[in-house]
């Protein structure tokens, strides 16, 4: 994964997430001020918008959109901020997948996020992280992050987001399962190696991530040396 | 070097002790399990305090969220019955600035500032669920502290840690270099606007433009880089 943040200077926070030929930009503004139906009386509000590749909004962005949402509702601290709206803004640049799957979209998107809610200082109660699975349609090999060619292979493709945090002793732990979205046939045993697969893609993400996230705090303070 | 925080890390508690721990900002207590979480990525502040010691993230960006005490600059957008409504950042929630909240101020004696106009106050309460309220005079304190109208003069829009850092450390040596080459006035508000003001055009561009490319070096570079903007914004012909 290659990943920036402060790409964007016209919003408050923003990040360009590139994994396996999927890349991505995303764009935080918030919290602002909301439209009076999208008001909530005790929490925040999010306004999701994914913007495709090629040709415009369909059903398709609606389905990764209401994924997205369903990832990042939890992680975020939302009754620190009541009657305030996050406007999130994804604009895929390039898809890596053929328009039938939305796996690796969706997983780009939420890392993608996460990092711009991190770079707006938008409050999270923890990171979430998102990875593709495919299993393979000859040997039932599990693939993790698959390519365009790799993904056209797949028996069934997954989608697996999980919410992670650092406990006292500085040690990743897996708090739960935000998203778990498959697509095909497979059985029991392969979901479950696929969860298996998946946590340890998460993890090492989750160590990158933070990574990202440290550049920018020195990029922030620079004067501080 | 200190320590980094990023959201969803856990804050050390000392539970042996039944020393008091006071949690700032980018730290969220959890209502049911109480512990300690940071929420934004950022520096870890411990301070000791008379009762026992308060934890904080020190985290930059660029929205800013009122807080009691804080000193703003910002943009009146409105007049309502008895109080401005003014605009402390683009697209946030406006505040309220009540026109009995002026020095000398009474029912008769009403403020002349008019919509568009720039004012320095200091932000007197802030609840998450209601409109903030800012004030141009110090109630805490009695009266006025160079608050209210800020006129003429030009506007730089900063993050929030920078604009904190101009406002707070002492030592932060940008304002001392800026004074040795022109005569100016300032208000910093820590919702990241800046407002300088000095004698000519020129000299007032040279500071908007110092003070943004100093955001994002290191000090030690703030001498060559700020005479290098006067040179150029002095001897450019238009």
């Amino acid at each position: 994964m290659q990943a920036s943040t402060q790409v964007l200077s016209h919003v408050d926070g923003s990040s360009t997430v590139l994994s396996n030929g999927t890349k991505v930009i995303c764009s935080v503004s918030g919290p602002i001020e909301p439209k009076a139906r999208q008001e909530l009386p005790t929490q925040l509000s999010l306004e999701i918008i994914v913007k495709p590749a090629e040709g415009v909004q369909s059903t398709r962005e609606k389905l990764v959109e209401d994924q997205v949402r369903a990832v990042l509702t939890p992680v975020l601290a939302r009754y620190l901020h009541p009657r305030q709206l996050v406007q999130i803004c994804f604009q895929v640049l390039e898809a890596g997948e053929r328009v039938e799957y939305t796996v690796k979209e969706v997983s780009v998107c939420v890392n993608a996020a996460i990092l711009a809610l991190i770079d707006a200082g938008v409050p999270m109660l923890s990171m979430g992280c998102g990875t593709s699975l495919g299993i393979l349609r000859e040997n039932g090999q599990i693939i993790v992050n698959p390519s365009f060619e790799q993904l056209e292979q797949c028996e069934s493709v997954h989608v697996c987001c999980l919410e992670l945090g650092t406990d006292v002793e500085k040690n990743v732990e897996v708090r739960n399962v935000l998203l778990l979205d498959s697509v095909g046939s497979f059985s029991e045993t392969q979901l479950f190696q696929v969860l298996e697969a998946g946590e340890k893609e998460c993890i090492r993400l989750y160590t990158e991530m933070r990574q990202t996230a440290k550049e920018k705090v020195a990029r922030d303070f620079i004067w501080k040396g | 070097m200190s320590q980094l925080l990023l959201p969803g890390d856990l804050i050390k508690g000392n539970e042996t002790s039944d020393e008091e721990i006071s949690a700032g900002p980018g730290v969220y207590c959890d209502p049911v399990t109480q512990e300690l979480v940071a929420t934004h990525a950022g520096i870890e502040v411990v301070t000791e305090t008379k009762k026992g010691h308060a934890v904080y993230v020190n985290y930059n960006s660029r929205r800013y969220i009122p807080a009691v005490g804080d000193l703003v600059v910002g943009v009146i957008t409105g007049s309502f019955g008895d109080s401005y409504r003014v605009s402390l950042s683009n697209f946030s929630n406006p505040v309220s600035l009540s026109f009995m909240a002026f020095p000398n101020a009474s029912k008769k004696n009403r403020p002349t500032l008019k919509v568009g106009d720039l004012c320095y106050a200091r932000v007197c309460s802030a609840y998450k669920e209601l409109e903030a309220e800012i004030e141009c005079m110090d109630s805490t304190k009695g009266q006025d502290a160079g608050f209210g109208l800020l006129d003429g003069g030009m506007i730089v829009e900063t993050t929030l840690a920078y604009a904190r850092e101009l406002l707070f450390n002492e030592s932060y040596p940008l304002l001392n270099i800026l004074g040795k080459l022109v005569e100016f006035e300032v208000a910093i508000g820590v919702n990241g606007i800046v407002w300088i003001k000095t004698d000519e055009v020129k000299t007032t561009l040279a500071c908007y433009r110092a003070i943004l490319a100093c955001q994002d070096i290191p000090p030690n570079q703030f001498d060559k880089t700020i005479k290098q903007i006067f040179n150029d914004t002095l001897k450019s012909s238009d």
